[in-house]
């Protein structure tokens, strides 16, 4: 290690873990009348405080050369002093109106932002299909029956959940990794204006044009139109941040197509009579009408979706 | 016998430090009562030392520049936190520690000296180590200096920019101060690395 550690004869005495310190003058004064008596005999402290001395002399010139701050950096301090609400007004009518008119200043800004950067296909396609998928209750084989017309619109919105973020969906992305923009903000602004438009679409478009019929209620739109598309969109998202966005495309159309495979079967084999059914099977098509648990699934994908982006993002950069 | 140029310097201004940091409390007692002419005389005080700790640390003369302003912010907003008992400088130091390497964290990437390489190091260059020091040129140690790890560079600093002690440097960055003095050492040898890496490349 140091000199002293050399010496084959080492004094266990020598005050090693001083020396720096006595060096830069912040020992008490009795310890440096010890480390001065002790210095006028040993010959290794002697050599390690030429050391230490070399060492501080040269910092000290570095220090010395730094060049100086701009010389307008305390008025910017001021500044942004000013700039900084008092705390006091914060309480009171004004100031909350003030403090949530600045916080909208700043959701729409971020909301603008992504808009402008998310393909433009998220949002006419479902602008077209939602409103087309409704009008399947009209078809002679589901003449006022709406559950595939439930089934389709949680797969349009799933689809398109899986494209909201990724490496080979988005130009975007480089840009945001090098900026000081977390990507979990990204990702959340995102949701809101994509899942918001498409959750839009779904409330206020279809469901008073089917209630209106009298064909769906609000409570069955809620528990098997807007449950299912919830948390199949949930893991669309999840899975393109996971993989990729075709991963999650293809798991989507195969959860949904497990879920349509009784209904075919009996469609093409029994001529349209219904097929005893397999239980397990049978099982996994009443999960998809359990609301409460969708919801509850929805959620924790989304929120795994939010902790993994930012692991998985700051290991690409 | 050896006496450093610093150790004579100690009794005769232990005194004078001791009223220069009561008056400093008593500077941010003012700034936490809203007084913004205390903050400027803060600010007077401490820009130099905290802008050259800055500014090696980080290396970056406006991200020293950016650090500064978020501390002498934060120094204004919790000021109030601020416990009378211990000093001044340990305070405000403490602060521009912690934005510093935040702001480490966030945006500067470096090629830092192995520590492996810095062990490797035959100890009987220490002999050599004086001259080699007196011998470097300003922008050799600058440049070695830059190649050593945030960490070992802060303690170097804080040892010898400032003259900081043990015990407050422990405080600052908020490591015990048996960690203070191993990363001490382990910084004067990956310097002494760092400088002869460099003379050999060069």
């Amino acid at each position: 290690m140091t000199l002293h550690h050399e010496q084959q004869f080492s004094r266990a005495d020598c005050p090693v873990d001083r020396l720096e310190w006595f060096v830069n003058g912040t020992l008490p004064v009795s310890e440096q009348a010890a480390v001065e008596e002790h210095l006028s005999w040993c010959t290794s402290c002697q050599a390690e405080i030429r050391n230490w001395t070399a060492l501080r002399q040269a910092l000290q010139s570095v220090s010395a050369q730094t060049p100086e701050p701009r010389a307008d950096l305390f008025m910017l301090i001021e500044q942004q002093l000013d700039a900084q609400p008092a705390v006091i007004s914060w309480f009171g009518l004004p100031g909350l109106l003030q403090a949530g008119w600045s916080a909208l200043t700043v959701c729409g800004e971020h909301l603008r932002a992504q808009a402008r950067l998310l393909r433009r296909e998220l949002f006419w396609m479902p602008l077209v299909f939602v409103p087309l998928v409704s009008l399947i209750v009209y078809l002679p084989p589901w003449r006022h029956s709406p559950g595939p017309a439930a089934l389709l619109a949680a797969l349009f919105t799933a689809l398109g959940m899986a494209f909201l973020y990724g490496q080979e969906v988005d130009p975007a992305r480089e840009m945001t990794l090098v900026t000081l923009t977390s990507p979990r903000l990204v990702l959340g602004v995102r949701c809101c204006l994509v899942f918001g438009y498409d959750l839009l679409l779904n409330c206020g478009l279809v469901l008073p044009f089917l209630a209106v019929q009298g064909i769906i209620m609000p409570a069955w739109f809620l528990a098997n139109w807007l449950a299912p598309l919830c948390c199949l969109s949930a893991i669309a998202l999840l899975l393109s941040i996971l993989t990729n966005a075709s991963a999650a495309v293809l798991i989507c159309l195969a959860l949904w197509a497990l879920r349509l495979f009784g209904v075919v079967q009996g469609f093409l084999i029994g001529g349209g009579q219904p097929l005893p059914q397999v239980p397990v099977l049978q099982q996994y098509e009443s999960f998809w009408h359990q609301g409460l648990l969708l919801f509850a699934v929805a959620a924790l994908a989304i929120f795994l979706a939010f902790v993994l982006i930012e692991r998985k993002e700051r290991f690409t950069r | 016998m050896i006496r450093p140029e610093v150790s004579g310097q100690v009794n005769g201004n232990s005194r004078r430090e001791v009223q220069q940091e009561s008056s400093e409390n008593l500077l941010l007692a003012r700034v936490a009562n809203g007084d913004r002419n205390a903050l400027a005389e803060v600010y007077a005080r401490f820009q130099r030392p905290l802008f050259r700790y800055l500014f090696h640390l980080l290396g970056q003369k406006e991200l020293a520049e950016d650090v500064l302003q978020e501390v002498m912010l934060i120094i204004w907003q919790k000021a109030r936190t601020f416990q009378c008992t211990a000093p001044a400088t340990r305070w405000i130091f403490g602060i521009a520690h912690h934005q510093a390497f935040k702001a480490l964290r966030r945006d500067v990437h470096v090629d830092c000296v192995e520590l492996e390489a810095a062990s490797d190091l035959a100890d009987e260059a220490a002999a050599l180590e004086t001259d080699l020091l007196r011998q470097a040129t300003h922008e050799e140690i600058v440049a070695a200096l830059a190649r050593l790890t945030p960490e070992h560079r802060e303690v170097l600093e804080l040892a010898f920019f400032q003259d900081f002690a043990g015990k407050e440097i422990a405080a600052i960055v908020g490591i015990p101060l048996g960690t203070v003095k191993s990363r001490l050492s382990y910084a004067r040898r990956a310097l002494k690395a760092a400088l002869m890496q460099n003379g050999w490349e060069a």
